[in-house]
C-alpha cells in the first residue's frame, strides 16, 4: 500500500525564503566583525613573469595599512586547488612567478577597503617578463613557451582509451564524419562575489564564513597549509548568493584572509571586486575537439574517434579529473560505439584559471559529439530523434529507453515537432530576412556520488532540528531535504528548523556540486530521520505496551498502527530520552539507477540582415525520478537553460592577442541572457520509476543535466533556420554575418 | 536668428535643430535627464543648474565638514562621512542595513536598488552626501515590525527567489513599479526589472510574483 505524501512533492515555499526575501540573510558579504581588517588583492598587470623585487614598505606605511603579505610571508607548501584532483600539487598561496593577467601577487590589508586599494599601487615590483602562450593549441606544441617554467610540457596530463578496432570501425563505415569543434571559456558569473572573512580567537581557533561548495574541503586545506588541526578550524557557508561550480576551488584568497588575520590578531575580509571575479574565479574550460566518426547507412554507429585538448588555464584545478572522463560523461557513452579511440590531453596556458562549472566536461563533449552526428544524420537522410534513439537505447525497453522516449514524446508534443520540421535544411518559416529553425538534443548525467551526512534532532516539545553540510547555492536543497525529513517523521515541515554548512555543527558533507545533492545529502536526511523515528518507537513501545514494529507516526503523534487511537504525543516520548537519528554513506551508483536523462528542443529565429539569433522558445523535458519539490526542479532547469543560451550564442572572455589581458571583465561586457532576452521556457518534469533506485522516493539529480542540452539545440535550431552548422561557439551575430557571405 | 527666440529668453528645440540641419557632420546634441524628475536638458550647466534649484534641500548640513542628515525608511541619522562614499557602503556600513546588496559595484547589474523619493536608484553609483534630505528606502522597510509587505509575501509564495542575492533590488524595482503602475503587464514589469540581473534564472518566476503581488495590493 503506497501512503499518500503529505510534503514531498509539494511546491512548498523554501524554508529560507522570508530570510533571503526580506534581506535578513547573512551572506559572506555581510558579515561585519569588531575591528575588521579588509584586505585587497594585487594582481599582476603581466600575463608571464618573474618577481625580481618586491617592496611592499611605501605601502605599509600608507595611514590606515596594518599588513602585507607576499610570497615571502606565506607557507612553502604547493597543493592543488581542487580535491577532485589527486597526484598533482602546482600552486602556492602567493609565488614569485606569475602566471597570468590578474594572477594574485600580494594582499594589502588596512582598515578600509579604500585604503587597502589604494595601498596596492604603492606595493613597488620589479617584473621580469617571460615568453607567454594563451592558445591551448599553441601551448600544446613541445617549442611552446612554458606556462610553469621548468617544465619539460604543458601537458599536465594524458588519457587514452581505446578498445575495438578502429580501422576496420572506420572501413565498415558507409558515410564518415571529421570535425574540429571548439567551445570557448564561459564563467557562471554569480552576483555574489568571492567573499572570506577569517578570524582567530585566543585559543588559537579559527573561524571563516566564506562563498564556498566545499566547506570541510576548504577546512582539510586550511589545516593542510596553516597545520592547525580540523577541530579548530571552522567554516561556515550558511548562505551564498550563487555558486553554479565556480565556488568549488580553494582559492588562494581562503588562505591570504587566515593568515593576514592570524597575523594582525583582528578578523580580516576579502572581497573580490568584479573584476577580480572575472579574473580569478573559476571558469569552463575551452575545449578543442577533433572528433571523426562512422556509421552505416542505417545510421548505426561503427566506429568512433575522438581527440580533446583541455585549456586549464593556468592552473591544475580539476582540469586532468575532467579530462581524463571526458567520453564518460553526458551523452557521449550511451553511443555504442564497439570501436572507439579517446585521447585527451590537458594543457596549461597563460591564462585563467579553468576548474568547475556546472555540467563539469558534459555540455562542452555531448556538443561536440553530437555536433558531428547531425551531421552524418543528415547525410544519411534520418530524422534527427530516430537517428538517436537507435544509436542510444541503453537497454531496450528498460527503464532508461522508457525514461527517454517518454522525454522524447512529451517534448515533441510541446514544441509541435512534427508538424514544424520539414526536413534538416528546411527551415520552419521564412519572414523576409528572418528564418525559424527548431533543433533538439538529448542528454543523460550521473551524479549523485561521494560521502555525505545528516543529523535529526528531536527535541523534548516535539519540535524537530535538521543539521546538514549542504550548501544551499539558491538550488533549495535545504528546503528539499527538509522535506524528506518532515515526510519522514510525518510534521509539518513548519516543524522543521534547519542548520546547514557550519562545519562545527553541521556533519560532514563531500561538497555541493556534481547534482548530488539530493541523492547522497537527501539519502542521509531521509535515512536520519527514519532512525531518529526509530528511536521514538523504541521509547514508545514499552509505553504503549507493545514492539516497536507495532507502531506508527503522524499528527504529532507515535501510535499503535492497529489500534491508531492508542498512542503518545511525539513530545512526550521525546522528552523521555535523547532522540538523535543520524546517518551517513556514500550513495553507490548501480546500473541506470543514477542517470537523468531528458530531452530539450529549441526554437530560433535567425536575421540573416544583423546576424542576430533570437531564441523564442525552448522546451525541457527532464525525468528526475521524483520532483522532492517541483519549483525547484523547474528552478534549475530554466537557470541552466539561461546559462546554456549564454554558452551557444553570447558569453565568452575577449582577451588582448599580445598582452593576455581580459578585456571584458565587467557585467556590461560579458553578455549574460537577462530579462529582456529570455524565452518562453516551458519545463516539463517527468517521473518514471527505477527499481534500483537507492534515492529517496527514486529522485534524480537536476542540477547539471538541463546544461548538457541548450546550446546543442540551439546550434542544431541556427542550422535547420540558415542551413549552417557552426563548430565554434558562441555564435554571434558577426559569425553568423559571415557564414552567410554578408561580412 | 534672435528674431527666432521666444519671449522667455528660450531657444526652442526644433529652431536648434533646424540651424543644425544645414550643418553637414555636427554631432547631435545629447540630451541630460534629470534622475529625480525626468525633465531633460540640453547641456551639463542648464541640469546642474536645475538640480541645485529643484532638488538641493534648505538647511542642509553638507556645507559643515562631512555631515549629512541622511533619512532612510523614515528615520533620519545624522552621520559624519566622506564625500566619496557611496550611497551602498553607508545604508551597509554605517547604518549596518544588509539587505541592500553589493555585486559589481559599477552599475553593471541593479543588485543595490534601493528607491530615492520614489525612484529606483542604483546605490553603489550615489554618493550619500547627495541624498541628503530626500526619503530613502530600503528593504528593511518592507518587513518593518515584522510585517511582510505583499511584495515580499509574493515572492515567497511564487518562488521568485533562488539564491536571493537579487532579490531585495528586484523586489525595490517593483515596488517602485507598482507605485507608478499597479497594472502592469508581462512586457511592463520585463522593461522595469530590465536593470536587475538575476544569473540564477528565477525571471519567470519574478513575473509571476510581481503579478500575483500587483493582485494582492489590489486586494488589500
Amino acid at each position: 500500500m503506497v501512503k499518500e505524501l503529505s510534503v514531498v512533492g509539494k511546491r512548498v515555499p523554501l524554508v529560507d525564503a522570508q530570510a533571503r526575501v526580506t534581506g535578513t540573510a547573512k551572506y559572506t558579504t555581510d558579515i561585519q566583525l569588531e575591528g575588521m581588517l579588509y584586505g585587497k588583492i594585487l594582481k599582476s598587470p603581466y600575463a608571464h613573469a618573474k618577481i625580481v623585487s618586491i617592496d611592499t614598505s611605501k605601502a605599509e606605511a600608507l595611514p590606515g595599512v596594518k599588513l602585507t603579505l607576499t610570497y615571502r610571508d606565506v607557507p612553502k607548501i604547493q597543493y592543488v586547488s581542487n580535491p577532485q584532483t589527486v597526484g598533482i600539487a602546482d600552486m602556492y598561496v602567493l609565488e614569485d612567478e606569475v602566471r597570468c593577467v590578474g594572477d594574485e601577487v600580494a594582499l594589502v590589508v588596512a582598515e578600509s577597503e579604500d585604503v587597502a586599494r589604494e595601498a596596492t599601487k604603492l606595493v613597488d615590483i620589479k617584473y621580469e617578463t617571460l615568453p607567454a602562450v594563451f592558445d591551448p593549441e599553441e601551448a600544446i606544441k613541445p617549442e611552446a613557451p612554458k606556462v610553469h617554467t621548468g617544465s619539460e610540457s604543458n601537458i599536465l596530463s594524458t588519457t587514452v582509451e581505446e578498445w575495438g578496432d578502429l580501422e576496420k570501425g572506420f572501413g565498415e563505415a558507409d558515410v564518415i564524419q571529421e570535425d574540429t569543434i571548439k567551445v570557448q571559456r564561459v564563467s557562471p558569473v554569480p552576483l555574489e562575489p568571492h567573499a572570506c572573512v577569517a578570524t582567530w580567537d585566543k585559543s588559537g581557533n579559527l573561524t571563516v564564513w566564506e562563498t564556498t561548495q566545499i566547506p570541510f574541503g576548504a577546512r582539510q586545506w586550511l589545516s593542510k597549509i596553516l597545520d592547525v588541526p580540523l577541530n579548530k578550524i571552522r567554516i561556515i557557508s550558511r548562505y551564498v548568493g550563487g555558486a553554479f561550480g565556480g565556488k568549488n576551488d580553494v582559492s588562494r584568497y581562503l588562505f591570504l584572509a587566515a593568515l593576514a588575520s592570524r597575523k594582525a590578531h583582528k578578523p580580516v575580509k576579502i572581497v573580490y571586486n568584479r573584476e577580480d571575479e572575472f579574473l580569478l574565479a573559476p571558469t569552463r574550460h575551452p575545449m578543442v575537439f577533433d572528433v571523426k566518426i562512422g556509421a552505416k547507412n542505417d545510421g548505426a554507429i561503427t566506429a568512433m574517434q575522438i581527440k580533446a585538448i583541455v585549456d586549464t588555464g593556468n592552473i591544475a584545478s580539476v582540469g586532468p579529473a575532467q579530462t581524463a572522463v571526458l567520453p564518460f560523461l553526458g551523452i557521449v557513452p550511451q553511443y555504442i560505439h564497439p570501436n572507439f579511440k579517446y585521447e585527451g590531453y590537458c594543457v596549461y596556458t597563460n591564462y585563467l584559471n579553468s576548474g568547475s562549472y556546472r555540467g563539469w566536461g558534459a555540455p562542452e563533449i555531448s556538443f561536440a559529439i553530437e555536433s558531428v552526428l547531425s551531421t552524418i544524420a543528415q547525410k544519411l537522410d534520418i530524422d534527427p530523434i530516430e537517428f538517436r534513439l537507435k544509436n542510444i537505447i541503453p537497454d531496450p525497453g528498460g527503464a532508461a529507453s522508457v525514461s527517454l522516449q517518454e522525454c522524447v514524446t512529451k517534448g515533441t508534443e510541446k514544441i509541435g515537432w512534427y508538424e514544424k520540421w520539414k526536413g534538416y535544411v528546411t527551415p520552419v518559416e521564412v519572414n523576409g530576412s528572418k528564418k525559424r529553425g527548431i533543433g533538439m538534443a538529448l542528454t543523460k548525467h550521473d551524479y549523485g556520488i561521494g560521502l555525505s551526512s545528516a543529523i535529526v534532532k528531536i527535541n523534548e516539545d516535539g519540535s524537530v532540528h535538521f543539521l546538514t553540510g549542504t550548501m544551499d547555492p539558491g538550488t533549495g536543497s535545504n528546503t528539499s531535504q527538509a522535506q524528506l525529513v518532515a515526510e519522514e517523521l510525518k510534521v509539518p515541515l513548519e516543524n522543521v528548523t534547519v542548520t546547514n554548512t557550519d562545519t562545527e555543527t553541521t556533519p560532514y558533507d563531500l561538497g555541493s556540486y556534481g547534482s548530488r545533492t539530493m541523492c547522497a545529502g537527501g539519502t542521509v536526511a531521509k535515512a536520519a530521520a527514519a532512525e531518529a523515528k526509530h528511536k521514538l518507537f523504541e521509547i514508545a513501545a514499552p509505553m504503549l505496551d507493545v514492539t516497536s514494529d507495532a507502531l506508527d507516526i503522524g499528527d504529532g503523534r507515535v501510535f499503535i498502527s492497529a489500534e491508531p487511537e492508542k498512542g503518545v504525543s511525539i513530545a512526550e516520548v521525546a522528552s523521555k530520552s535523547v532522540i538523535i537519528g543520524e546517518a551517513s554513506g556514500s550513495v553507490l551508483p548501480e546500473t541506470s539507477a543514477l542517470q537523468s536523462l531528458g530531452a530539450q528542443f529549441a526554437e530560433v529565429e535567425v536575421d540573416t540582415e544583423t546576424g542576430q539569433v533570437e531564441v523564442l522558445k525552448m522546451v525541457a523535458v527532464h525525468d528526475v525520478g521524483k520532483a522532492i519539490n517541483p519549483e525547484c526542479v523547474e528552478g534549475q532547469i530554466v537557470g541552466c537553460i539561461k546559462q546554456g543560451i549564454g554558452y551557444a550564442l553570447s558569453e565568452e572572455f575577449i582577451r588582448d592577442p599580445k598582452t593576455g589581458a581580459t578585456l571584458n571583465p565587467s557585467y556590461l561586457d560579458y553578455e549574460v541572457y537577462s530579462w529582456l532576452d529570455m524565452p518562453k521556457i516551458d519545463c516539463i518534469i517527468v517521473e518514471t520509476t527505477d527499481p534500483h533506485r537507492l534515492t529517496p522516493y527514486g529522485c534524480r539529480g537536476v542540477g547539471e543535466p538541463p546544461l548538457t542540452t541548450p546550446h546543442t539545440a540551439i546550434i542544431n535550431a541556427i542550422h535547420n533556420a540558415i542551413g549552417i552548422r557552426f563548430k565554434e561557439l558562441p555564435v554571434t551575430p558577426d559569425k553568423v554575418l559571415r557564414a552567410l557571405g554578408k561580412a | 536668428m534672435p528674431e527666432e527666440k521666444q519671449e522667455s529668453g528660450e531657444i526652442l528645440r526644433r529652431e536648434f535643430s533646424k540651424d543644425t540641419d544645414s550643418v553637414i557632420g555636427e554631432a547631435k546634441v545629447p540630451t541630460y535627464v534629470c534622475h529625480y524628475c525626468s525633465a531633460e536638458f540640453d547641456t551639463l550647466d542648464a541640469i546642474k543648474a536645475h538640480i541645485e534649484a529643484e532638488h538641493a534641500v534648505e538647511g542642509s548640513l553638507a556645507t559643515e565638514e562631512g555631515l549629512i542628515r541622511l533619512t532612510v525608511n523614515g528615520e533620519t541619522h545624522e552621520l559624519n562621512i566622506e564625500p566619496e562614499w557611496t550611497l551602498a557602503d553607508v545604508l551597509r556600513e554605517k547604518l549596518k542595513l544588509t539587505g541592500t546588496k553589493v555585486a559589481c559595484n559599477e552599475g553593471t547589474c541593479g543588485a543595490c536598488t534601493v528607491l530615492i523619493d520614489g525612484k529606483p536608484i542604483l546605490s553603489c553609483m550615489t554618493l550619500a552626501i547627495e541624498c541628503e534630505g530626500k526619503q530613502v528606502e530600503t528593504i528593511e522597510e518592507l518587513a518593518e515590525g515584522g510585517q511582510l509587505h505583499p511584495i515580499m509575501e509574493a515572492f515567497i509564495e511564487h518562488h521568485g527567489v533562488q539564491c536571493g542575492f537579487c532579490t531585495p533590488g528586484q523586489i525595490m524595482s517593483t515596488k517602485a513599479l507598482l507605485e507608478r503602475n499597479p497594472n502592469p503587464t508581462e512586457e511592463e514589469v520585463k522593461e522595469a526589472l530590465s536593470g536587475n540581473l538575476c544569473i540564477c534564472g528565477c525571471q519567470p518566476k519574478i513575473i509571476e510574483s510581481v503579478l500575483a503581488a500587483a493582485k494582492k495590493i489590489k486586494e488589500t
